[in-house]
């Protein structure tokens, strides 16, 4: 492997792309090859740096760490010529470097151990000789000439490595099973259709390595038995679909993937899959549906993937995390993977983490973390000084968590016993300004609009909740409402076909059970007390603030206030639809939510 | 083995049966939607939820399978409560009047489920947002503000049709059912076999014929058999004041499993023809009415004086061998006419029978085609006569059957790379039709045969009409054009006349035709005697494979009208004849091509 001076990593996210990122990369090399700097420096694609884009693609140079912005191709001769020929910093491109609290993946926290990130940014995914530096395909070489399938499966059962799908079934046995299975041929699938709104671990491991991931996936394939695998991705992560085709090829060539693979006696290939963007394709059999090119709907089980998947056929599928835990776990062992977690629950959980607090992006935290630690500590706390209102994990099927629940140990169990759920990492939090009776309608909406029709609880069920939700919210909801709401919850949870329907109601029933002041004083007193929901609230003008700066009579879009320069504005609130631009953009607090 | 217990009681089904089958075993009753005992379990409607013990949640029975041992309670309280919230559900969600549909009070499974939990009422005010309605189809309705989203439809139509012509847009509570890509019924792919409507518990796919005209308890259910070709589908007759008001497939038939081709269901339904209510005899160049006592007189003195050397006597392969027996004995053993011909120029019947004298048994049971995955139909059109058979091979497309076909079988150089291929598949089927008998010799059938014996090839002649096959075993054969006789005697029955047939006909001075409906042949006729049709006419039928079926008679006919039988016996009683000769015996005494299971 060359060794490089300098590495220069250029974003490639859509948005990048499109201003310009691929000629900006061609440009720098061109430059470089003209200067004779090829050898000693190494230009290579990355994910989204910082801040979107806005007139070219970011850059980063390493070792230096220097960030710079909006870099175009006319820009990069001139910086070439002063980064790697003067080496000093092309001073009005360079971007301080800012404590990262909204990329996707900043530095790793104290309470943070990374497995599944650890080499995310650090390694080149478009080339595979990156990954085969920080030993990748080692665990691989392990597996076929030392290991037989038997071996791999108790390894793996040993490990305790739990599905990280979500539901956290044993993924040993789930191998074992399919191991067992006596038809063939087998498949083993990768489940890529990360659907959670917010989520994107499984997008980030793709995109960044996805070597990790086909490394897995080969050991799974010589486990259970199988010659050929698919990773279904959806179609809305197009750079993670050509990095894993790319890492695909790359490993193909290199004899990883293919006939006679290290020149043993098993064959395995693997194909990517796109998803047409249903959430309910990350259900495992809605999943076999869609690459069957059927209908992506779930179908009962029994019969488990294991005996009857894909075209019938016995079928491991897991999800993309467990498989990038798999090569980990063989080359370090099931001794070093059991110090980190509970007892029940063993490695690292990557979460995203979103909502109202300082620091959201992608974490890792062994299983035990509290939700304290990881909102607090490598979150750290709520945005604005604001108070802690709830936590909701694992999705729009995920409940909300209170106050109280902060000190639990994250696992599969207690997450359970809590009236959540661990789901595929998901986390939201939410601050003290949040309605939680809108929380739920929104994660309602969501489910209701993904629910693929099927089953009649989950088609129709989700669809009355969501009425009743929206009545309340519009200060419509009445009483009886509560207890239509707990039925419809109980039965939908109870008699849905899938995991989809069966975790619909999750949302409803943990904000009715903890908030249910915040669901009466909507119903009974017509109000929201997060000043949340439009149709109960009112946007007043504060008189005491008010300096008649027109500044919300300006950025009004229907004309509703009033008021002359330097004199106190007034808020029509016939005409006002209550999209509370005036409050944003108010720099004397002047607007008040009544 | 297995033992299940259903709510205290010990039933034993066999392995692999679902916790339904058990609990019907048992006479516990579990109501359903979704499923159908002709379709693969779906579990999407959980109306048949039950407890398992030992299980977390409620068990869609359907689909779940009986394990030994097993304690099931199907009428809990948690259980009716779950049943409950599934029908109001579905009661809310479309535009579920029942006093406007011809569904309901008994024929539809909704709306019965609904009363066998004591709801009255809606529990939730359903949204009145009108849904589409395509009446664009000739045969059926769909209305889209009945359907309760079961896609019993759906998979009958793929699944067992193989037609995948039906099928859902959109998804979650905007999922609508819809025809190929959202096109009117009527201009899809739909080829009108109707088992969608069949299969349909509501009323979402209303028959046009029949909507309205009665509950299914207020028809009278007459068990059949289909005689639009020669495969012997199951056929339930339904009727209601001696008039026929719709036609479905019987589920328990074993050769069509509940489904009928468009033909089989519509064709008898929709036929206009006028009938021929009273004997006629044509006087100074005009038909007029008279008794069946001076129109047979006329015919037995006609007989009499004309040579039997020139007299042709045809039937149709429709009727039933009780008739074909009478036909046989009063013609070719007393009358001893120059010729006995069928109305009906279809040889691969008469050919399998010859055939069978040199190679016995060649020919398999038609099931084989539900079950092949290779296949060559040669000289048939299945999309246009058999289609149920055709239905056999099409479902299992999907599956990877690789089908060959050459309907006017004008391709030798399929036959050709059917038989190179031959060793690749596990289960090859061949079929032989119609068009393939017609255009081969004798000489090449047999080499077909021999190499069909020598490899696993398994092979099915579709032996044309209804009754075909029983009249080539009594040795009526299609009739030869070329023979012209002074008098001819026509059994028409209810069939169709043909353009051959009347140009038979027209060959001879004198002209006897005993048919059921008026046309062509009767008007050119001298003595027109009034048969009865197949719903009048009760008799048996030689399906395709050999099996007998009874035609039950469905409707009393219509007055004057004699059954074939009634009246070849009486002309024979005329001529001082009897007619004893036993229809069994003689189907029995002919070598065939395939077992015959009388």
């Amino acid at each position: 492997m060359p060794y490089y001076r300098s590495t220069v990593l250029v974003s490639v996210d859509p948005i990048a792309v499109e201003k310009g990122a691929y000629q900006v990369k061609e440009k720098i090399i061109a430059e470089l090859e003209k200067l004779n700097l090829l050898a000693e420096v190494q230009v290579i694609d990355t994910p989204r740096i910082g801040d979107p884009v806005k007139d070219g693609p970011d850059i980063l140079v390493y070792p230096e760490g220097t960030h710079y912005t909006s870099i175009t191709v006319d820009t990069v001769p001139m910086l070439v010529a002063e980064h790697f020929i003067k080496g000093r910093e092309l001073k009005q491109y360079a971007s301080v470097m800012r404590d990262l609290t909204d990329e996707e993946l900043s530095e790793p926290k104290p309470k943070e151990i990374r497995i599944i990130l650890d080499q995310i940014g650090k390694i080149d995914p478009r080339n595979i000789d990156d990954y085969l530096a920080v030993d990748g395909y080692m665990a691989l070489g392990k597996v076929l000439t030392e290991m037989t399938p038997e071996d791999v499966i108790q390894t793996l059962i040993d490990s305790k490595l739990r599905g990280r799908g979500g539901a956290g079934f044993p993924a040993g046995l789930k191998w074992k099973f399919a191991r067992q299975a006596v038809d063939t041929p087998k498949y083993i699938i990768c489940n890529a259709d990360e659907g959670d709104p917010g989520a994107f671990m499984n997008r980030k491991v793709l995109e960044g390595n996805p070597h990790s991931v086909i490394e897995g996936m080969i050991i799974g394939a010589y486990a259970i038995g199988s010659s050929q695998g698919y990773i279904y991705c959806r179609a809305e992560y197009p750079i993670a679909v050509s990095t894993l085709r790319l890492a695909i090829e790359q490993a193909r060539n290199l004899g990883l993937l293919g006939e006679n693979i290290m020149g043993t006696d098993f064959s395995f290939d693997l194909e990517v899959r796109m998803g047409a963007g249903a959430f309910v394709c990350g259900e495992e059999t809605a999943l076999i549906a869609s690459i069957e090119g059927k209908r992506g709907e779930p179908r009962v089980r029994p019969p488990f993937p294991a005996q009857k998947g894909l075209w019938g056929k016995p079928t491991n599928i897991n999800n993309v995390e467990t498989y990038a835990n798999v090569p980990q776990i063989i080359l370090k062992g099931v001794e070093w993977y059991s110090t980190m977690g509970t007892e029940k629950s063993k490695g690292t959980k990557t979460f995203a983490l979103a909502g109202d607090v300082a620091h959201t992006g992608l974490i890792e935290v062994p299983f035990g973390t509290t939700l304290r630690e990881i909102v607090f500590d490598i979150g750290g706390g709520i945005k604005g000084g604001k108070g802690f209102k709830a936590v909701q994990t694992g999705g729009p099927m995920g409940g909300c968590l209170t106050e109280e629940y902060l000190d639990l140990p994250v696992d599969y169990e207690t997450l359970g016993q809590a009236g959540s759920i661990m789901g595929s990492g998901g986390m939201v939090v939410m601050d003290e300004d949040t309605c939680m009776v809108d929380i739920a309608r929104f994660f309602m909406e969501f489910t209701q609009d993904e629910s693929c029709g099927k089953c009649v609880p989950c088609r129709i069920g989700t669809r009355r909740i969501l009425e009743i939700l929206e009545r309340i919210c519009r200060g419509e909801g009445v009483p009886e409402d509560i207890d239509r709401l707990e039925v419809l919850c109980q039965q939908t949870i109870q008699d849905s076909l899938c995991g989809l329907g069966q975790g619909a109601a999750n949302p409803v029933v943990s904000t009715m059970k903890h908030f249910m002041d915040e669901y009466k004083a909507h119903i009974y007193e017509h109000r929201c007390p997060a000043k949340v929901c439009r149709s109960l609230i009112r946007f007043e003008v504060d008189p005491e603030n008010c300096t008649g700066c027109t500044v919300c009579a300006r950025n009004c879009p229907v004309g509703a206030i009033a008021g002359e320069r330097k004199q106190i504005h007034h808020i029509n609130d016939d005409i006002c639809i209550r999209c509370g631009i005036c409050h944003q953009v108010c720099k004397f607090d002047a607007i008040k939510i009544v | 083995m297995i033992n299940v217990n259903i709510n205290g009681q010990i039933v034993e089904v066999e392995n692999g049966a679902t916790i339904l089958d058990a609990a019907k075993k048992a006479g516990a009753n579990i109501p359903s939607l979704c499923h159908h005992p002709k379709l693969h379990p779906y579990g999407a409607c959980r109306l048949c939820m039950v407890e398992v013990q030992g299980a977390r949640t409620l068990v869609p029975s359907c689909t779940a399978p009986a394990s030994d041992n097993m304690v099931v309670l199907t009428d809990t309280p948690r259980i009716k409560q779950a049943r409950k919230f599934v029908l109001s559900m579905l009661f809310s969600e479309r535009n579920h009047f029942c006093m406007y549909c011809q569904a309901t009070d008994g024929d539809c499974e909704l709306q019965n489920a609904a009363y066998a939990e004591d709801m009255t009422n809606w529990p939730i005010t359903p949204p009145y947002l009108p849904f589409a309605l395509d009446a664009s189809h000739p045969d059926f309705i769909l209305e889209n503000n009945r359907c309760i989203l079961c896609r019993r439809c759906v998979r009958v139509c793929g699944e067992l049709v193989g037609n995948f012509t039906l099928g859902f847009e959109e998804r979650g509570s905007a999922s609508l059912l819809v025809a190929d890509n959202s096109i009117p019924l009527g201009e899809s792919t739909c080829i009108s076999c109707g088992n969608c409507v069949q299969f349909c518990p509501t009323g979402a796919l209303i028959d046009r014929r029949s909507a309205y005209q009665g509950r299914q308890t207020d028809l009278t259910h007459t068990e059949s058999v289909c005689l639009d070709c020669a495969l012997g589908c199951g056929r339930v007759v339904l009727t209601r004041d001696n008039r026929l008001v719709r036609l479905e497939g019987l589920l328990e038939a074993e050769v069509n499993q509940g489904l009928l081709c468009g033909l089989g269901r519509y064709a008898p339904v929709k036929d206009q023809r006028e009938r021929v209510t009273t004997p006629m005899i044509r006087r100074e160049g005009q038909l007029v009415p008279a008794n069946w006592e001076e129109a047979l007189d006329v015919v037995a003195t006609q007989l009499k004086t004309i040579g039997s050397d020139e007299i042709s006597a045809y039937i149709s392969p429709r009727q039933s061998i009780e008739a074909l027996n009478a036909f046989v004995e009063f013609f070719r053993d007393h009358i001893q006419v120059r010729q006995l011909g069928l109305l009906n120029k279809d040889e691969t019947a008469s050919v399998s029978v010859r055939l069978a004298e040199e190679f016995g048994v060649f020919e398999r049971d038609v099931k084989v085609l539900s079950d092949c995955d290779a296949a060559l139909v040669l000289g048939a059109d299945l999309t246009d006569k058999h289609q149920v058979a055709g239905f056999m091979l099409k479902r299992q497309l999907p599956d990877g059957l690789k089908l060959f076909s050459d309907p006017d079988a004008t391709k030798p150089e399929m036959l050709e790379e059917f038989k190179n291929r031959v060793n690749e598949w596990q289960t090859p089927v061949m079929v032989l039709g119609e068009n393939f008998v017609k255009r081969s010799n004798l000489a090449t059938l047999r080499e077909l045969i021999d190499w069909a014996d020598g490899s696993h090839v398994r092979l099915v002649l579709l032996k044309g009409e209804a009754n075909a096959y029983a009249a080539a075993i009594n040795g009526i054969l299609p009739s030869d054009p070329s023979i012209s006789t002074k008098l001819a005697y026509m059994v028409v029955g209810d069939q169709h006349a043909n353009p051959n047939n009347i140009a038979s006909l027209q060959q001879s001075e004198f002209k006897i035709v005993q048919a059921a409906y008026q046309s062509e042949l009767t008007d050119i006729a001298d003595v027109v005697l009034p048969a009865m049709n197949w719903l009048e006419e009760e008799g048996h039928y030689l399906s395709t494979d050999g099996k007998l079926n009874l035609n039950h008679q469905a409707l009393k006919p219509i007055e004057h009208a004699k059954s074939t039988v009634e009246s070849l016996t009486t002309l024979a009683t005329k001529l001082g004849l009897t007619l004893t000769r036993n229809w069994m015996s003689a189907l029995t005494d002919q070598p065939t091509s395939i077992t015959l299971s009388l």
